[in-house]
């Protein structure tokens, strides 16, 4: 706690004087490894984004895709354990801090044949309102449904039985868009890819999960430096060159449920 | 508990065991998987279940007698575009 409120500080510092162009730190620090936000490195990407916050994770939201580029989560064991036993009700809803001209509506989702795909999982979510606002469409992505109910379900759950055995983990996931085209449903972009990054401050080494947003997909593992590079943000800023080359070992998932039992 | 309406909105989400049941205009999704288990709880679960089931036969086969259920559901309207980020 000492070293994130001190680092919390110095980046606040570092801010007044440099300047608040330089936002080292963002609105929600406490969510991001260090307190440092992400920094977009594709110049088209930067257009139209808006930072939200929110109880246990922090949004960087795209106007341009209306999708989140990412959802970054400080998970740990304790709430972990407090999410196990909740929900019953929730609703999938519009975020009304942006403004209509750059948000997804539940009507763009609607006959798309895509599941309205979670970022930071509601499975990670400690008490009813957090877990309600995972429910924003700004933490929202197109998800082919097999991808989101199989594989990538199997991913979340393997993320969160390894935050449990490492204490905590931080944890940015979000869309990537590579290729010519791209699918869109409504006014909302479909992403090709997705990627889940874990960085464990306990063993200061991090690795992600990167997948295709089709049906059957295999997940590849990289590096941090490796994700970095194929999406074009600087997801872990405080961090020097060579620790991003450094893999955790990340735990090989099986899918929730197979299909070829059927 | 509000009513959950099958097929009425596309923000409805409800979970029973470890199935979350999301409503959309278009279909009912299920996902996860649930032990019925023969105690008082699985009796709650099982009842949910059925009447949710219940609701969506009914639901359906009066878009069937009104002539309105299609035999297979249109394929979705979804547009290619070119990458804004490339």
């Amino acid at each position: 706690m000492y070293l994130i409120q001190r680092t919390v500080a110095a980046a606040a510092l570092a801010c007044g004087l440099l300047g608040a162009s330089l936002a080292w730190a963002g609105d929600c620090p406490a969510h991001y490894v260090d307190g440092r936000l992400p920094e977009i490195r594709n110049a088209k990407m930067t257009a139209a984004t808006t930072e939200l916050c929110y109880g246990v994770f922090g949004v960087m939201h795209s106007g341009i895709t209306r999708t989140p580029l990412w959802s970054a989560e400080h998970l740990t064991a304790d709430n972990i354990d407090a999410a196990k036993n909740l929900s019953r009700e929730n609703s999938f809803h519009t975020e009304q801090q942006l403004p209509a001209s750059l948000r997804a509506e539940l009507s763009d989702y609607a006959r798309s044949g895509y599941d309205r795909g979670h970022m930071a999982p509601n499975g990670d979510m400690p008490d009813r309102e957090t877990q309600h606002e995972s429910f924003t469409l700004a933490n929202m992505v197109p998800q082919d449904a097999d991808n989101n109910r199989h594989v990538w379900a199997g991913i979340e759950g393997a993320v969160r039985k390894l935050a449990q055995k490492e204490g905590d983990l931080y944890v940015i996931t979000g869309p990537a868009f590579i290729g010519g085209n791209l699918q869109k449903a409504g006014n909302v972009l479909v992403p090709s890819h997705l990627y889940k990054l874990v960085y464990s401050p306990r063993q200061r080494a991090g690795a992600a999960f990167f997948i295709e947003n089709r049906a059957d997909a295999e997940y590849e593992t990289l590096s941090v430096a490796q994700l970095e590079a194929r999406i074009g943000i600087n997801l872990l800023p405080s961090l020097p060159a060579t620790q991003k080359e450094a893999m955790l070992r990340l735990p090989k998932v099986k899918p929730r449920k197979s299909r070829s039992l059927s | 508990m509000s009513k959950f309406v099958p097929y009425a909105n596309e923000s409805d989400v409800l979970n029973i065991g470890r199935l979350a049941i999301e409503n959309r205009l278009d279909r009912i999704t299920l996902s996860g998987d649930i032990d019925l288990t023969a105690d008082q709880a699985g009796l709650a679960d099982a009842r949910a279940l059925h009447a949710l089931l219940g609701d969506v036969v009914a639901r359906l086969e009066a878009q069937l007698a009104a002539q309105t259920l299609p035999a297979k559901l249109p394929p979705a309207a979804n547009q290619s575009v070119a990458n804004p980020f490339d």
